[in-house]
């Protein structure tokens, strides 16, 4: 209510604002935030980029993760002035000219999604440990230990950590 | 009472660390409270769970330059403010020297906890279930505080002072970390948590410890208990039982006996006293077995 009519709530014009400038999936935007506002809802919110999910809001089960600065973080634990001057992947930005991440081919080639909550932050997180891992040989113990921020409720992490296989082996082959 | 809510909450942003501890300064003389953040993992969880906001927060995080990174000086490695879990763990040196610290950061919380998560935060979080900082307890680091009246150096063992407490005055701002020379590359480091799993896992129980052996002899023993007293906890019953010992003369009912004067462990949430007090007694145990192990050879 607030957000669509500022003006009904006299609180808002007290209200801290802070201009930040971050490029986010390759864009740069300035953007007027709340200090401490989440990355999350600032991605979700302002910027329309609902690929990202809020799953617990506590940092516990990865839904949430973005790139910042070129690493996974989880963006409900990211206040929005620590993505001033920032880099930003959202799941919205990992395909490149209309091309699926090679992450992204092999979920969807695995089955790696049943709900649904879970893949977009599990795809970027994926996806993160396949590009800083080009060429390679990743174990499955340490698949699985990169991937443990991301939870699943419902596919037992077996199709997801095939698909990571698949993926690291796509990178491989295409050199 | 209006409880702050998150959108309300204003952040000071200091270029340079003496800014900051103007700042600091001023809010301490005015009487207002101005709470550091840096990785904010713990902070905007405090949030969420409702717990009572400061209308302001002062941003170390920004002052990466200043007080960020690993820097090895005369005196022993010097973790900055803001230096992360991550940025650790991809430093060979400091894993090869500091081997059950880089333990402990690689098993907090997950990848993306990591990423933010800060050595000084969790030393100021003062949490009793604390992974990296009750390591850095057992290897004897000092905590670096700044403010206008100057700067002072603080021993880990006399840096909580209660259940999520710290000495720390609202007017100082952790620096550093200083993991003194000796402990750099020092035998016996060793590191076991045990949680509900293998990550995004509250220890339940755990031991951070040094342990050096000379001869067939226990020289130097470095207990810190985790998840059970109020704060991470050094054993000196303990230590003073096993010091100037042989393996074969360490017996498994006077260990249990010294472990009860240090350690009174509680239930709670995450477990209850009579694991705990079990589990962390088969700690000491494998940690004694494993580093005498290790220098047989
Ligand atoms: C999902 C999840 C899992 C976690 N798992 C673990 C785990 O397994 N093990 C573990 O030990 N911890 C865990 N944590 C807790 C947390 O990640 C760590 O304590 C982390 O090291 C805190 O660092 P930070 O930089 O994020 O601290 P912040 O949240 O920024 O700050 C923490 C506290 O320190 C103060 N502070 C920060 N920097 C300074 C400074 N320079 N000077 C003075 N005060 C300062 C802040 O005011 C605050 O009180 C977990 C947290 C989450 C959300
Ligand atoms: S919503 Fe951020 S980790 Fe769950
Ligand atoms: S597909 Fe449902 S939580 Fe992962």
């Amino acid at each position: 209510m607030s957000a669509d009519h500022p003006a009904l709530d006299p609180r808002e014009a007290a209200r801290p604002r802070v201009r930040i400038r971050v490029t986010v999936n390759g864009t740069a935007r300035e953007i007027d935030v709340a200090p401490m506002q989440r990355l999350l809802d600032v991605l979700r919110n302002d910027l329309h980029l609902t690929g990202t999910k809020e799953g617990c809001g506590e940092g516990e089960c990865g839904a949430c993760s973005v790139l910042l600065a070129g690493r996974p973080v989880n963006s409900c634990l990211v206040p929005a002035v620590h993505a001033d001057g920032q880099e930003i992947t959202t799941i919205e930005g990992l395909a490149q000219h209309g091309a699926m991440h090679a992450v992204q081919k092999a979920f969807v080639k695995a089955g790696s999604a049943q709900c649904g909550i879970c893949t977009p932050g599990m795809v970027v997180t994926a996806a993160w440990l396949v590009d800083s891992h080009k060429g390679q040989a990743v174990p499955e113990p340490e698949i699985r230990a990169h991937l443990a921020g991301n939870l699943c409720r419902c596919t037992g992490y077996g199709q997801i950590v095939e698909a990571v296989v698949d993926a690291l082996q796509q990178q491989a082959t295409e050199g | 009472m209006q409880a702050v809510m998150l959108r309300d909450v204003e952040v000071m942003r200091p270029r340079t660390l003496d800014e900051a501890l103007r700042l600091l300064d001023r809010a301490h003389r005015e009487g207002v409270r101005l709470r550091p953040m840096a990785g904010c993992t713990d902070v905007l969880v405090d949030a969420h769970f409702g717990k009572a906001l400061p209308e302001r927060f002062l941003d170390v995080w920004g002052l990466r330059k200043e007080l960020g990174g690993l820097r090895w000086t005369e005196a022993g490695l010097v973790i900055g403010a803001t230096c992360t879990y991550a940025e650790a763990l991809e430093t060979p040196k400091f894993v090869a020297e500091l081997p059950a610290l880089a333990k402990a950061a690689s098993q907090v919380g997950a990848r993306q906890i990591q990423a933010r998560g800060t050595f000084a935060g969790n030393v100021e979080n003062a949490s009793p279930a604390a992974d990296a900082a009750p390591m850095l307890l057992a290897l004897d680091a000092q905590v670096k505080l700044a403010s206008l009246q100057g700067v002072r150096t603080v021993p880990l063992l006399n840096y909580w002072s209660g259940y999520r407490q710290t000495v720390r005055r609202p007017d100082e701002l952790i620096t550093a970390i200083v993991v003194p020379a000796a402990a750099l590359g020092s035998q016996g480091q060793w590191f076991r948590k045990v949680g509900t799993r293998a990550y995004q896992a509250i220890t339940k129980v755990g031991l951070a410890s040094r342990l050096q052996w000379q001869g067939g002899k226990l020289v130097d023993v470095r207990l810190a208990a985790i998840s059970m007293a109020a704060t991470p906890k050094r054993c000196a019953t303990l230590e003073t039982y096993l010091k100037g010992r042989e393996l074969a003369t360490i017996d498994a009912a006077e260990l249990r006996h010294a472990q009860a004067v240090d350690l009174q462990p509680i239930d709670d949430v995450r477990s209850n006293a009579t694991y705990r007090a079990e589990v962390f007694a088969r700690l000491v145990e494998q940690a004694l077995r494993e580093t005498h192990l290790a220098t047989a050879h």
